[in-house]
């Protein structure tokens, strides 16, 4: 399933997976896992909320036990209000103050499609029906992944618009803005809740992501796994870590030089004192 | 043990004399604003050639249904339907998103641009707890409207409807069940307060209709593949890699 | 509602539709000014068909001979053709009324200043009532304790004797009205003529003579002639505008009245909230303004709690009482041992000798009304459920249902004159042109038009209400009953014509 240049021996294999590459920050790891919390708050009382036979995806059971829960509807929408509040915040604040820094060199680098990404489109889903299919390289995250970060873009600037919308309606200068606010909230969460199914599972499911799963928590992922994977991203850090060390070689090759100059020119002035005296 | 309340009005619309009492009092409870009633009386005009004429008045209101149809629309079900029978709105919890409005048959809905939320008659629920009528049923000139329990058989709504021929505002295609019964209404006037068709603003259809089906497209066809992947995966077994 | 519930007759005399006839059970499209016509016409059929209640008669009237003389030529066909009803009808309802006495009631109407010959329709009504016999019957009429009744009055010095005459020509002009009573249009045009002497100053309480008198031209004409005018009022009406100096009163609910009597029962009126803005109730204003101008002793009280505790000195209830129950009945009147009137002869009197020394007929008779000329309309006035006379068109959510005063014409009229439902139309009178909007409708005679009273404001502190629809008082000429006093307001004519552009 990688996207690998060539097969490794057993021996590369075990050497790489020694390696350890950084991929996340910590500040990227924080927002990630307050994000998983709130979707696990905010996504079941929000389902909860909504109760209308008309709109209603889950059983009124669950409607029901979750207002029993929350002691009423007045709380149950007040929890979700107040925790998509400080979702929102949390969120902009990372998002704001990063975003010269790190929010758009991350986006530009990472998050943009290339010919490999579209060429990933064509073969993926041959590979997935079972025919043998060669995917091109992929960088630090693959097309769909990519792709994703566009659903959760979008659907989460639209979560957030509507979410305010809701929750203070009478701010708005019509009401045909809340009407529709209502079916984009509820659209927008289906979008990305769709991708959520399949970056849960393959984040945290499917076996050849184990190494992507821990990089969650400690930010680094193992060389064999970034050199299946993502193959553009090692090379990439490879060839940082060669670039650096051929740096370092450099820097020391001229150090030495210097050095023995240094040696030189002070042998050549003892011999001169010794002629003198 | 005792039945539950079922709260309904019966009007007796021989007895109306189009005096707006009642859309006064109860504009005065609830501080209705001006532009805006949660009752009506509708003056059906002078009917007929001089000098043999009729006038009728019809009264009306919320019918607190049996099966309202705008309680179904309300997403939140921040509108509701008591024990008691009676359909109120939960002012703190009204968005005024307004889907209730054209849910109604009887348009008696209406938003309260002063408070932001949907607006309606309840029954003047507070007064009838306390064991008084609603306001527009106290100060009623003619004695033409009544309120009261209809499931206790002793109450005078029961006696009315049992002792005279009334009719409840509904069609064979369109019945939500409303609790107001009608005495000395026209049949000639029937077609005229005939209740339409419960709609959903437009935002409400295409939710309806086409974002929850299409979601639910989405999401159901991540969920198979992806549980289609998972069962593939454990017939495979671990590989050498992990 | 509930006695036509109950199985009870209606029959209404209108020239107009009103709710009233909406509901009742029949309804006559009487030519205006003619009701006395059809009632003299009952009474003909009640005498001259035996149909009359000969005990009551017998024992409680006087002066039968001189009435049944007196209507002899008043069949239904003389007076079918006076009010335009069939006689047919007029006759079958004498024989119903007659039939269901004395459980029969003919109704004196409410505002019964129409016509100059108005004062005969009222006697002949009371005439009716008097041949069934319906006193103190069901359905009849009920006797209740005199206003007052039970309550003590305050013990004030002599008033002084007032030696100039009465400006509203009681009982100088006008003999047969009570003097406790007036005729308030007479102080207008007397003030204005000077005639019998020129009035300076004017008070004027709980009154809106601007928009409730005739001629409203006049009447400011007359204002402008006063050195001085105070208006106490509850809100800033038309009178109050004109006015140099307005005392604002407390409306019923933020004040205490004196104590009345209604049917045995003692009522207060006490204030449900403190007075708003400056206000004042009345007892409070006449009793500053007795004491200032050194009056004082006809003021015997401290203040309203203590003219009301005084009001209730000589029964067991106390204030505190009557403020929580809000009423007090009194132990009821006996009944007295035979029905005694308060006329002369201490019977109806049929026949009046009262009448006949000022030179009026003593029975009622016929007195032909005015009609409106070529291209002319009676201009009816009224009043609607909606609005209390003129001193609520200002509320807001009365305001709101009626902001003002449609014209109803007769729809096959306003066809003729090229008039549209909801054209503006002007209304013109010998004294004066008002624009209204027109209202087509089956439900009024084609020679008549109607407006409500109590539009048209001066006032800019009727903020809601200011300019909206058009007052009749601009258009009514002043037309006074010499017995009673009444306007009548009926007998004005008016043209009609679209106002274009």
């Amino acid at each position: 399933m990688s996207s690998a240049p060539r097969v490794l021996s057993l021996e590369e294999r075990k050497r790489l997976k020694n390696v350890r590459i950084k991929k996340h920050n910590l500040a990227n790891i924080l927002l990630h896992w307050f994000n998983v919390a709130s979707w696990f708050v905010l996504l079941p009382t929000g389902l909860a909320i909504l109760i209308s036979p008309h709109f209603r995806v889950v059983s009124l059971h669950f409607n029901n036990i979750l207002r029993s829960m929350f002691g009423g509807l007045f709380n149950l929408l007040y929890f979700h209000q107040t925790w998509g509040l400080i979702w929102i915040f949390v969120i902009l604040f990372n998002v704001i103050l990063g975003f010269r820094k790190y929010f758009v060199p991350f986006s530009s680098r990472n998050m943009m499609m290339d010919r490999d990404d579209i060429e990933w489109f064509k073969m993926k889903p041959l590979q997935v029906l079972g025919f043998k299919a060669e995917l091109p390289p992929q960088g630090a995250y693959n097309a769909g992944q990519k792709a994703y970060s566009y659903v959760v873009f979008l659907g989460i600037i639209t979560i957030m618009i509507t979410g305010l919308i809701m929750t203070f309606p009478e701010y708005m200068p019509a009401r045909w803005i809340v009407q529709w606010a209502l079916p984009l909230h509820f659209l927008a969460v289906g979008g990305v809740v769709a991708g959520l199914v399949v970056h849960v599972y393959m984040g945290a499911i499917f076996p050849e992501e184990k190494s992507a799963f821990f990089s969650m928590f400690t930010g680094n992922v193992d060389g064999l796994y970034a050199y299946s994977h993502h193959y553009k991203f090692f090379k990439q850090k490879v060839a940082e870590i060669e670039e650096w060390e051929k740096e370092e070689k450099r820097k020391i090759a001229e150090e030495m030089l210097l050095q023995r100059e240094r040696e030189e020119r002070e042998k050549r002035q003892e011999a001169n004192k010794e002629i003198e005296s | 043990m005792a039945t539950k309340k079922k709260y309904g009005f019966v009007i007796d619309v021989r007895r109306c004399i189009g005096c707006n009492a009642c859309t006064v009092a109860c504009k005065e409870q609830w501080k209705v604003p001006v532009g805006h009633s949660r009752n009506w009386v509708l003056d059906m005009g002078i009917q007929g050639s001089f000098p043999d004429l009729t006038q009728t008045f019809i009264t009306g209101q919320c019918m607190h249904c049996d099966d309202p149809p705008c309680v179904a629309a309300c997403p939140s079900e921040a509108t509701y339907k008591r024990e008691d029978g009676l359909v109120v709105i939960d002012e703190d919890t009204c968005i005024g998103c307004g889907y209730c409005i054209p849910a109604c048959l009887y348009d008696a809905r209406f938003y309260n641009e002063e408070k932001g939320v949907a607006d309606k008659c309840n029954g003047c629920f507070d007064r009838v707890e306390e064991g008084e009528l609603p306001a527009c049923v106290a100060t009623c000139v003619g004695g033409a409207r009544m309120f009261g329990d209809l499931n206790d058989p002793d109450s005078q709504v029961s006696r009315m409807i049992r002792e005279n021929q009334t009719v409840r505002l509904v069609t064979d295609e369109t019945n939500p069940g409303p609790n107001v019964y009608y005495i000395g209404l026209p049949e000639e006037l029937y077609s005229e307060v005939a209740p339409h068709p419960s709609e959903l603003p437009a935002a409400g259809k295409v939710w309806k209709k086409g974002v929850i089906p299409v979601v639910g497209l989405a999401v159901g066809a991540t969920v198979i593949g992806q549980a289609i992947a998972f069962g593939a995966q454990l017939l495979k077994g671990e590989s050498i890699d992990e | 509602m509930s006695a036509i519930a109950n199985g009870t007759h209606v029959v209404v005399l209108d020239p107009r539709f009103t709710k009233t006839a909406a509901r009742a059970a029949e309804w006559l499209a009487v030519k205006p000014g003619t009701d006395l016509a059809f009632h003299l016409a009952l009474i003909h059929e009640l005498i001259y068909n035996d149909l009359y209640d000969k005990q009551f008669v017998a024992n409680y009237t006087e002066g039968f001979d001189e009435l049944k003389a007196g209507v002899k030529e008043y069949t239904p066909e003389w007076a079918a053709e006076k009010c335009e009803i069939p006689a047919e009808t007029i006759a079958r309802i004498a024989q119903e009324f007659a039939a269901a006495a004395p459980h029969a009631f003919a109704h004196p109407g409410w505002r019964t200043s129409n016509f100059l010959n108005s004062f005969q329709t009222e006697r002949a009504i009371a005439i009716l009532n008097a041949l069934i016999g319906n006193w103190n019957q069901p359905g009849g009429f009920r006797a209740v304790a005199g206003e007052g009744a039970g309550l003590a009055s305050l013990p004030t010095p002599p008033f002084p004797r007032v030696g100039a005459l009465r400006l509203d020509g009681v009982p100088w002009k006008y003999p047969l009205v009570p003097l406790k009573l007036g005729v308030f249009q007479e102080i207008r045009d007397n003030a204005l003529s000077g005639d019998p002497y020129q009035a300076h100053g004017w008070f004027i309480y709980r009154q809106n003579p601007v928009d409730s008198i005739p001629d409203r031209k006049k009447t400011l004409e007359a204002f402008a002639k006063m050195d001085f005018i105070v208006t106490t009022d509850i809100i800033p009406n038309d009178t109050a505008w004109f006015s140099d100096v307005i005392l604002p009163e407390a409306s019923y609910l933020e004040r205490y009245d004196p104590l009345t009597v209604v049917d045995n029962t003692i009522y207060i009126r006490q204030p449900a909230i403190a007075p708003l803005g400056e206000s004042k109730s009345g007892l409070w204003i006449f009793k500053q303004l007795g004491e200032r101008l050194g009056l004082g002793d006809y003021f015997p009280y401290a203040d309203e709690e203590d003219y009301l505790r005084q009001q209730l000195a000589d029964l067991p209830v106390t204030l505190e009482d009557l403020k929580y129950q809000g009423y007090y009945t009194l132990p009821p009147t006996p009944e007295p041992e035979d029905l005694v009137f308060l006329t002369p002869s201490g019977k109806v009197d049929l026949s009046s000798a009262t009448l006949e020394k000022q030179g009026f007929d003593a029975v009622p008779q016929w007195e032909e009304p005015p009609e409106p000329g070529e291209g002319q309309f009676y201009l009816l006035t009224g009043k609607v459920a909606y609005h209390t006379q003129m001193a609520t068109q200002n509320n807001k959510y009365l305001h709101e249902m009626l902001p003002q005063n449609p014209l109803w014409i007769n729809k096959g009229v306003a066809a003729n004159l090229h008039i549209k439902d909801g054209d503006q139309v002007l209304v013109e009178s010998e004294v004066g042109k008002v624009p209204f909007q027109a209202f087509t409708t089956e439900g009024i005679r084609p020679d008549c038009v109607y407006t409500t009273q109590g539009f048209g404001k001066f006032s800019k502190g009727l903020r809601l209400a200011y300019a909206e629809g058009g007052s009749d008082s601009d258009l009514h000429v002043t037309y006074t009953d010499p017995i009673s006093g009444s306007q009548a307001l009926s007998q004005t004519m008016v043209k009609i014509s679209r106002i274009i552009g």
